[in-house]
């Protein structure tokens, strides 16, 4: 490890990685947290969904492995970084999606968003948002086409809730699932279609609370990102509370909230800050979900508070012993 | 013999060491804007390297007459002339690039590196070296622009001058013919011309390390 | 060196540089002038080309700037015209080509702003190829496939444009079908076609049979409904003094002066039961009605409790009747 001993005394970027063992054993902790999730949405999409998994997964590793042996620094691939990113992507795509659309998304997250940034640390998006915008831009069809779903559960398949709320209004949303409590019993257990990973809201909600028991994650980002949206769909939906469960659980929010907005080098390092960030996120979601073009925008919105995270770090930066303050 | 290989040098300085684009990062606006395909991008080249050494040979030439405290509105006056020129020219003979490209051939004006090349250079040399300093970075911007234009429209949509490369079967990568992908094809390019120049540096510092002083 | 030599220097420098500047301006543009405004012809006309390949010659049309007749040895193949609407990216510009029989024969973009690879598949055959042939009725927008070509399918992820490229053939369409049925009977000599989109949604309401609105040759407002090449019946504005002020009614009258249809357009009416004198139930009861049934003292029966708005609705119908009875035999006589 020469080159490590070289960079003994340099001080990184925050957060310090204090050891391997730490970065490895959170991103694996974190993978498992979303077993249950994984293994659902392949019992509900079936084969299809597997394959997504498959190639985002092994492109985001092949991708991590290339690079790091090209940049000529020691290759992590074993830490589970980008093996997570992968995962986080793939639960991000529509079912079916072809494979070599998987891996450029892969290689958008691993090399561009992540590695040209200075790899592990230094990313200022989250790597599997920024896979998965660049998806959408460059395929917009094929991101937005939801093939049925062959699985056992009575789930309603046909376009996403979202996409039917955006085309055809709320009304057609209660109506295709029959009663507003079909719906929401749907939204939350997750039979309905959507991208692979976002379906089950209990499972999703399962693994981050998880994470919280074991503290990875704090509360306070998914807290006030799902929060936000559930008290402004309250007051802008129309449906009152049915509104506001629908879209808190609706699209991406849930996995968006405690998987992606959580990571820790994209979002602001104090509670403040962090709080600052799942609000405006929260915003952004709703703001696109009712007046912009698209039926969804959790990953949009993540990623336009990563673009202002630093900001938001100096406006609440704490002030350190002895400056500022007045003077009596 | 010197003074061919002396214009040489400069010529291949725009090339290379002194890439507009790539190493002086200097009219990046365009380099994003009309590099969607390769031939606007082509276009658009061949039209800054004509403007670019027109003007620089018009700078020299005129470089005693200028009083210094007006010497940019006459620049000025002088680029607009010739992009003026460069426009009659295309709407008349090019009528498809002269619309594809738009408010940016006018922008051509405001281009940094023409000014920068006629106050750096053709302000302070004879006509000829001006002009192959013209040539030079008129040549390297163009190589730069057709470069991320090949790389934008082969993925971005999966032809080359319009002409089919993969067949009908082939989805294109839309996101490299929107604007994100042309800020992601110059940022990689950048880095990629920074890392050869950094190895060329060492190469040559090894190189000198090795021969001593006999070549210096 | 003094500073006013440096002024006049500085003077002179610009002063030169300006007039050399505007000269080889000056010089370049002479020449390549001509040049520029015969490529423009010649793009239009290949634009036109591609769209009608079968025209030997395009013939403008008088008194409609942008219109062409694409003629083959004389013989009308087409009417080319402009035509334009609001995409998701800005305005659509197309230039569509129409044939005699009022059908979609081609259509070209020739600008547009709309998303790469999903608004700009309107240029693509998949979509294209739906419109040459289609008629009017069909030119409207779904989301279903279509097996028997009865409608438009919209491209997947692209309704918006779909639907804006559309609306600019279909206005081409109409645009063509007005000028045609302008140019043939004898009661639309020298008038316009109406355009106004508000008030033609009025007029297609209380006529849905008709194909073609005209203003009518002296008489403000009026306006002549056509079915086909068939003067059908004129519309009226005909007002009376209701209970709380003048009422105005929108009074449809057939050529053979009978009542086609009626619609409220204004009134002062407050007192408790006067809507249901305006209402279109209690109007559709004049429908049918001439000026000899007037006469022969068949009338329509008043509503109780609202007397006087329903005699200020009949005396309207009875004068909108007059009105055109004179008209017409002004006009005949």
């Amino acid at each position: 490890m020469e080159t490590l001993n070289d960079n003994r005394l340099i001080v990184s970027a925050s957060p310090h990685v204090r050891s391997q063992e730490t970065v490895a054993s959170i991103m694996w902790t974190v993978v498992a947290a979303l077993i249950p999730a994984v293994l659902f949405s392949i019992w509900q999409f079936g084969v299809k969904a597997a394959l997504v998994y498959a190639f985002c997964i092994g492109g985001a590793v092949g991708c991590e492995y290339a690079i790091q042996k090209l940049r000529g620094v020691e290759v992590t691939i074993d830490d589970g970084s980008a093996f997570l990113t992968g995962l986080l992507m793939a639960m991000c795509l529509p079912p079916g999606l072809p494979w070599f659309m998987c891996l450029f998304g892969a290689v958008m997250a691993i090399a561009v968003a992540k590695h040209t940034m200075g790899g592990l640390g230094y990313n200022v998006f989250n790597p599997a948002h920024v896979g998965r915008a660049a998806l959408l831009a460059s395929w917009p069809v094929a991101m937005t086409s939801w093939t049925t779903m062959p699985s056992v559960l009575d789930g309603v398949t046909s376009a996403t809730p979202l996409g039917i709320l955006k085309q055809q209004g709320f009304e057609q949303v209660v109506a295709v699932f029959g009663n507003s409590g079909n719906l929401l019993q749907a939204m939350f257990f997750g039979t309905r279609n959507g991208s692979i990973g976002e379906t089950s809201t209990v499972l999703l909600l399962l693994g981050g609370l998880f994470l919280i028991y074991r503290g990875i994650i704090n509360w306070h980002v998914p807290v006030s990102m799902i929060g936000t949206v559930g008290i402004l769909a309250f007051f802008i939906s129309g449906q009152g509370v049915t509104g506001a469960l629908f879209h808190m659980m609706a699209g991406g929010l849930v996995i968006g909230a405690f998987f992606m907005a959580t990571d820790m080098v994209t979002i602001p390092i104090t509670v403040k800050g962090q709080v600052i960030f799942g609000v405006g996120a929260g915003l952004l979601v709703m703001l696109i979900r009712t007046v912009g073009g698209y039926p969804e925008g959790v990953c949009y919105s993540i990623l336009l508070m990563n673009c202002v995270t630093p900001m938001i770090d100096r406006f609440v930066q704490p002030k350190r012993f002895g400056v500022g303050g007045e003077r009596a | 013999m010197s003074a061919v290989r002396g214009l040489w040098q400069i010529f291949v300085n725009g090339l290379f060491e002194s890439n507009p684009i790539f190493r002086l990062a200097l009219s990046l606006c365009p380099a994003l804007a009309v590099t969607s395909n390769v031939y606007n991008a082509f276009g658009m080249g061949m039209s800054v390297l004509f403007v670019i050494t027109a003007n620089n040979m018009a700078v020299s030439l005129t470089r005693k007459l200028i009083n210094a405290k007006v010497r940019v509105p006459v620049y000025i006056t002088s680029i607009a002339t010739i992009v003026t020129v460069v426009q009659l020219v295309l709407e008349a003979y090019f009528p498809r690039l002269y619309q594809e490209l738009g408010i940016y051939l006018a922008l051509i004006v405001v281009f940094a590196i023409i000014l920068a090349r006629a106050e750096v250079f053709a302000a302070k040399n004879p006509i000829i070296p001006s002009m192959v300093d013209g040539l030079g970075m008129g040549a390297g911007f163009a190589g730069a622009m057709v470069l991320i234009g090949v790389i934008r429209e082969v993925i971005g949509n999966g032809t080359i001058l319009d002409i089919p490369l993969f067949g009908p079967n082939y989805a294109p990568a839309l996101i490299m013919i929107l604007p994100a992908g042309g800020f992601i094809t110059i940022g990689l390019l950048i880095a990629f011309f920074n890392h050869l120049t950094e190895v060329r540096k060492q190469a040559r510092e090894k190189l000198a390390l090795q021969e001593g002083g006999e070549t210096a | 060196m003094s500073s006013e030599t440096n002024v006049v220097k500085v003077a002179a420098n610009l002063t030169l540089a300006c007039l050399v500047s505007g000269l080889v301006i000056a010089g370049v543009y002479s020449i390549t002038a001509p040049e520029a405004a015969r490529q423009k012809e010649l793009a239009k006309t290949q634009a036109m080309q591609e769209l009608v390949k079968e025209a030997d010659q395009f013939a403008p049309i008088a008194g409609k700037t942008g219109w062409f007749e694409a003629k083959k040895g004389g013989k009308v193949l087409a009417t080319v015209l402009p035509s334009e609407s609001k995409g998701y990216g800005g305005p659509i510009k197309l230039l569509v080509a129409v044939t005699p029989e009022g059908k979609v024969h081609d259509f070209k973009v020739l600008g547009h702003n709309e998303t790469p690879g999903l608004g700009d598949n309107i240029k693509k055959p998949k979509f294209k190829d739906q419109f040459p042939g289609k008629a009017l009725a069909q030119l409207n927008v779904v989301k279903q496939p279509v097996a028997d070509g009865s409608a438009i399918e919209a491209i997947t992820g692209a309704t918006i444009s779909s639907k804006a490229l559309t609306v600019a053939v279909r206005e081409a369409v109409e645009a063509v079908a007005a000028a045609k049925t302008s140019a043939t009977p004898d009661h639309v000599a020298g008038t316009q076609p109406i355009t106004d989109p508000e008030r033609l949604q009025v007029l297609r309401e209380l006529i849905p049979a008709a194909t073609g609105f005209h203003t009518v040759v002296g008489k403000t407002a009026w306006v002549a409904v056509e079915k086909g090449d068939q003067l059908l019946a004129y519309v009226l504005p005909a007002e009376s003094q209701g209970y709380g002020g003048v009422m105005r009614l929108a009074v449809a009258v057939s050529t053979d002066g009978k009542v086609l249809a009626a619609k409220t357009m204004a009134h002062k009416e407050t007192i408790r039961r006067a809507d249901e004198a305006l209402a279109p139930a209690y109007l559709q009861n004049f429908v049918g009605l001439s000026l000899s049934d007037l006469a022969g003292g068949k009338s329509v029966d008043a509503i109780a409790g609202a007397t006087v708005t329903s005699k200020a609705v009949l005396a309207c119908v009875t004068k909108a009747l007059g009105d055109v009875n004179d008209y017409q035999s002004g006009v005949k006589g």
